[in-house]
């Protein structure tokens, strides 16, 4: 989907700026070049829940932009400075008038966006808080890690805080569970986490 | 009454077509179901009657976007474009609406079709005077 914004100018945005927040009317979207972006609600604690990450490449928010009523459901954060592109609703009505075969690849994206967001909301609502970690450290593996020596690198340095909060955990369970992982060679490393995929997923096989 | 088991057309007294799609869809009876809302829109207007078209997608538990379904979603962009109606308001779940909204901005309908989350926000767009 890149092709919908060719010459168009990149734009940065710095770590902690929020791009849309809930309830925002969708009017643009955005093709994120460089960095992190994460989707958050806030819960009635007040704390914050992460639902997904956007990494470079993808595009959002197309779901909230085409569906009723066309607002923004979530908090989109940069978790990174970022470097994206933006283009206008009315550019992109433009842009997909008559072309099917963009239509299709949007249809696959939001289809493969919407299975990606329910998993998550799926595992924050139902899972102990040691999958809750566990499996939020194989998402990010997934979505923003690089394989090295047997180990997948994320590719954004984490404080235990940050960890917490795309949990929907407190800070000291999570500082707990990491604690736990990292003694069984799981997790290596500090802010910069090194994760052993296999073993992780092992670990978060049901127990026959 | 009736396209198919999987697709119900019916004519609502209050004055439009209604159509509800139930269960996962396969290409043929959404091609028929899309055949005939096009042939009673069509009669509708012959008639100087105004086309409106309700459609309930809140029982279609999962959308199909493998290429098998191209064809239908093919037929209705075709339908969408060159179909003779005044106004057509689709509601249903968000995978639903993602989609059909996608069809309707390559079709460059969204003056005439929108797409909701609930009946009611549906139905007060379809009889809205604006």
């Amino acid at each position: 989907m890149e092709e919908l914004f060719i010459n168009l100018p990149p734009r940065t945005s710095r770590k902690g700026q929020i791009l849309l927040f809930e309830g925002d009317m969708v009017n643009r979207i955005y093709f994120l070049l460089k960095g992190y972006v994460k989707v958050y609600g806030i819960l009635p604690s007040g704390q914050q829940r992460t639902i997904i990450i956007y990494a470079p490449g993808e595009v959002f928010p197309l779901t909230s932009l085409l569906s009723d009523p066309g607002i923004v459901h979530y908090f989109y954060e940069c978790m990174t400075n970022v470097e994206l592109k933006m283009l206008s609703f009315e550019d992109f009505q433009r842009k997909i008038k008559g072309n099917l075969a963009l239509g299709e690849q949007m249809i696959g994206y939001t289809y493969r966006q919407n299975l990606e967001s329910l998993s998550r909301i799926e595992t924050l609502s139902a899972h102990s808080a040691n999958l809750k970690v566990a499996s939020l450290l194989l998402y990010l593996a997934d979505k923003t890690g690089v394989e090295n020596q047997g180990l997948t690198e994320l590719g954004l340095p984490l404080t235990n805080q940050e960890i917490a909060e795309m949990c929907g955990l407190t800070r000291e369970t999570t500082s707990a569970q990491l604690k736990n992982l990292r003694r069984q060679g799981i997790v290596l490393g500090e802010r910069q986490l090194n994760i052993d995929r296999a073993k992780l997923k092992k670990l978060m096989k049901p127990r026959a | 009454m009736g396209s198919s088991e999987k697709i119900r057309t019916i004519y609502n007294p209050s004055g439009f077509i209604e159509q509800h799609f139930i269960g996962v869809q396969t290409p043929q009876p959404v091609l028929d179901a899309v055949d005939e809302l096009v042939k009673r829109a069509a009669k509708l207007k012959s008639q100087n009657k105004p086309a409106l078209v309700l459609v309930d997608v809140t029982k279609v538990p999962k959308i199909d976007v493998s290429d098998r379904m191209l064809k239908a979603r093919r037929s209705a962009v075709k339908a969408m474009r060159e179909a003779k109606y005044d106004r057509v308001a689709i509601y249903g779940a968000l995978p639903v609406q993602v989609m059909v909204n996608t069809l309707v901005l390559i079709a460059g309908k969204r003056d005439k079709i929108r797409v909701f989350a609930s009946r009611d926000e549906a139905l007060k767009w379809l009889k809205s005077e604006d």
